[in-house]
């Protein structure tokens, strides 16, 4: 089940407004299609990134998937637990499991963002 | 699965900086939502890194310094590139079932084929490690098994990876057909008791039609192809920024 209060790209991430800064993650659905993740690449604090733009690349024993900024911003932080046990965006994709927060530039709540309903059933469309 | 037309782009033989620029190329058609697939070799003995590996460690090891070596799009250790044949299949999504298990549906496929030519191989189950004293330690690909990879009397013969862009899988694997001079550590199907005279690009796409419930239709290459293909050859897979930055 995806938490209702995030809203949901197309391309499986996920979005946590708060306040002019927001939280970025990976679904569960996203994560799930991966096997054994084995590195995280995220972009360095202060990149500014354009939604749809390239955010950081994850490995995983059999694929590497390239991540995408779901809104425009500029990168606060990153999730430095992930280098040590990249592990954490399986067992724990919408909390200790976070990949970045940014400052947002405009709104989150911007068309082409999802809630939680309008993303599941993407995903149930979705062959597993 | 929705039907989708399966196109198999025509056997090259090239450099290891042109394949993966293929493959990078055959990836930006997925994207658009292309079908396609192909069967390929190695001009050259050629060392390939995982997109993630680091270069450090191949200069160390005598018999693989002095090849031409390229960074794949894809993940994974390290490979020679040598006595084998690859396969790379590129698609959307919606077009390939589940993506999750697509290397192992290829490898059961593959491994059914050689049965029927006399060949027995194995699934492997569980990702593991295959113990060699004299290799290099921890960046070779082939001796780290993954779930579902192909094994014959022990040894690793054939891996896949994928890389995964904008709704689009590009899928590549290789299946070692003999052991290269480069990598000893390594032995070929023919080096495992194999007879391996009816292995055929053929066969091998005849695999990833049944993987894929699709035939493939036979094209030449798109003529616009070649200037998109040499541009991503000399800009990146040329390049000692991408091959070696890691």
């Amino acid at each position: 089940m995806n938490p209702s209060d995030l809203r949901y790209a197309k391309t499986h991430e996920w979005v946590r407004a708060d306040g002019d800064e927001c939280v970025i993650g990976l679904t569960r659905f996203a994560v799930d299609q991966l096997t054994d993740v084995t590195y995280i690449q995220l972009p360095a604090v202060g990149k500014k990134v354009k939604a749809g733009d390239g955010l950081g690349e994850i490995e995983s024993v059999k694929a590497v998937s390239d991540i995408y900024a779901p809104v425009t911003g500029k990168v606060m932080a990153v999730n430095t637990d992930l280098s040590r046990d990249p592990g954490l965006v399986s067992r724990d994709p919408y909390g200790a499991g976070w990949l970045v927060r940014l400052r947002v530039e405009g709104a989150v709540e911007s068309g082409h963002l999802m809630d939680a309903r309008a993303y599941e059933a993407q995903v149930s469309e979705t062959p597993h | 699965m929705m039907e989708h037309r399966w196109l198999r782009l025509e056997d090259k033989c090239a450099s290891g900086s042109w394949q993966m620029a293929a493959d990078d190329w055959m990836l930006s058609r997925a994207e658009q939502g292309e079908c396609l697939a192909r069967i390929y070799t190695f001009a050259a003995p050629t060392v390939s890194l995982g997109y993630f590996q680091s270069a450090e460690g191949v200069t160390g090891v005598p018999s693989l310094a002095g090849l031409p070596l390229v960074r794949r799009m894809t993940g994974g250790d390290l490979l020679v590139h040598h006595l084998e044949l690859t396969y790379a299949i590129a698609a959307p999504v919606e077009a390939l079932g589940n993506v999750r298990e697509l290397p192992c549906r290829v490898h059961r496929s593959v491994s059914n084929w050689l049965a029927q030519l006399g060949i027995e191989t194995a699934c492997q189950g569980v990702a593991g490690k295959i113990a060699h004293a004299d290799a290099p330690q921890g960046m070779l690909c082939f001796l780290h098994p993954a779930g579902g990879d192909i094994l014959r009397s022990g040894h690793k013969v054939m891996g896949s990876a994928q890389r995964k862009r904008r709704g689009a899988v590009l899928q590549h694997g290789s299946l070692l057909l003999g052991t290269s001079p480069a990598a000893p550590w390594l032995p070929g199907l023919a080096d495992l008791g194999a007879s391996i005279g009816d292995i055929t690009t053929d066969g091998l796409a005849a695999c990833l039609e049944l993987s894929l419930g699709s035939t493939l239709a036979h094209v030449d290459w798109p003529g616009e192809c070649s200037v998109d293909i040499a541009s991503l050859d000399q800009s990146r897979y040329q390049s000692a920024d991408w091959n070696l930055s890691r």
